[in-house]
């Protein structure tokens, strides 16, 4: 059953992915990725990560992407065509390159695993429970970065408001 | 409990389609959608890696590249709309100042 879910939903993404590539409206595309992203966080709930599909739909599917949409609302669309017909040499090289790359990223899949594992073991996930586990972690040994990202949000925060102005 | 093998291999598939979308088209917001769909496969990894190998360090890690996303998207798009508003475009191909 969650092998068939995984495919499901796995091939949702991949449309999703493949819609963002072929559609000439920006809108369309933003949209295709929102599809992507919400099959995503279906796949993370099928991976025991509640937490992260939350804040993936959220902070991704929710935020981020009405942010893109906002963006493409405020500018004018002007199509694409007649730009991508010079582009057809350029586009058969951008399909070898990423061909070849696909099957560079499934080498590592022939590779054997170390073998060392965690301390997320099951009996300790129905302990606790996982939202708990990562906030024990990331309150202790990962404080430090935590602190630091939330210093990077206030940058890109303050970053955007700076270049997005009229006169600064 | 899914094989590990379809999640990585689905990981690379959607990195590839990020990677050959960041090369075929030319439109400024759709490049950063394509690096954000690359962004979310490397996610779709340290998910997959994090239950096969029962660590919670890759959510955590999860976590902070979404951190590092919503910041790139915001001061990217930031400096879409700057863009658009000096040159008037928003095609990769005429973004060409500095040839001069």
């Amino acid at each position: 059953m969650t092998v068939l879910l995984f495919f499901v939903f796995a091939a949702l993404a991949v449309l999703g992915a493949v819609g963002v590539l072929a559609c000439r409206n920006p809108l369309h595309c933003a949209v295709s990725m929102v599809g992507t992203m919400v099959s995503l966080a279906v796949l993370y709930l099928l991976h025991h990560a509640e937490f992260i599909f939350a804040i993936q739909l959220m902070v991704y599917a929710g935020a981020v992407m009405m942010l893109v949409v906002f963006v493409i609302m405020l500018l004018d669309l002007r199509r694409e065509e007649s730009l991508t017909a010079q582009l057809a040499g350029s586009k058969l090289f951008g399909f070898v390159l990423s061909a070849l790359l696909f099957a560079l990223l499934l080498v590592p899949l022939a590779a054997r695993l170390t073998g060392m594992t965690g301390d997320m073991s099951e009996d300790q996930l129905a302990r606790v429970g996982s939202v708990e586990f990562i906030a024990e972690k990331l309150f202790g040994p990962y404080l430090l970065p935590f602190e630091v990202a939330s210093v990077l949000l206030l940058v890109g925060l303050v970053g955007a408001v700076a270049l997005a102005k009229k006169r600064l | 409990m899914i094989p590990l093998e379809y999640s990585l291999t689905l990981s690379a598939l959607l990195f590839t389609l990020g990677v050959l979308g960041v090369l075929i088209r030319r439109n400024v917001i759709v490049l950063l959608m394509c690096v954000e769909l690359m962004l979310n496969a490397v996610n779709l990894s340290f998910v997959a890696l994090a239950d096969h190998l029962d660590s919670v360090e890759g959510l955590l890690y999860v976590f902070f590249v979404m951190t590092v996303a919503a910041a790139e998207a915001s001061v990217g798009l930031a400096i879409v709309v700057a863009l658009h508003r000096s040159r008037k475009t928003l095609y990769a191909d005429e973004i060409d100042l500095l040839k001069g």
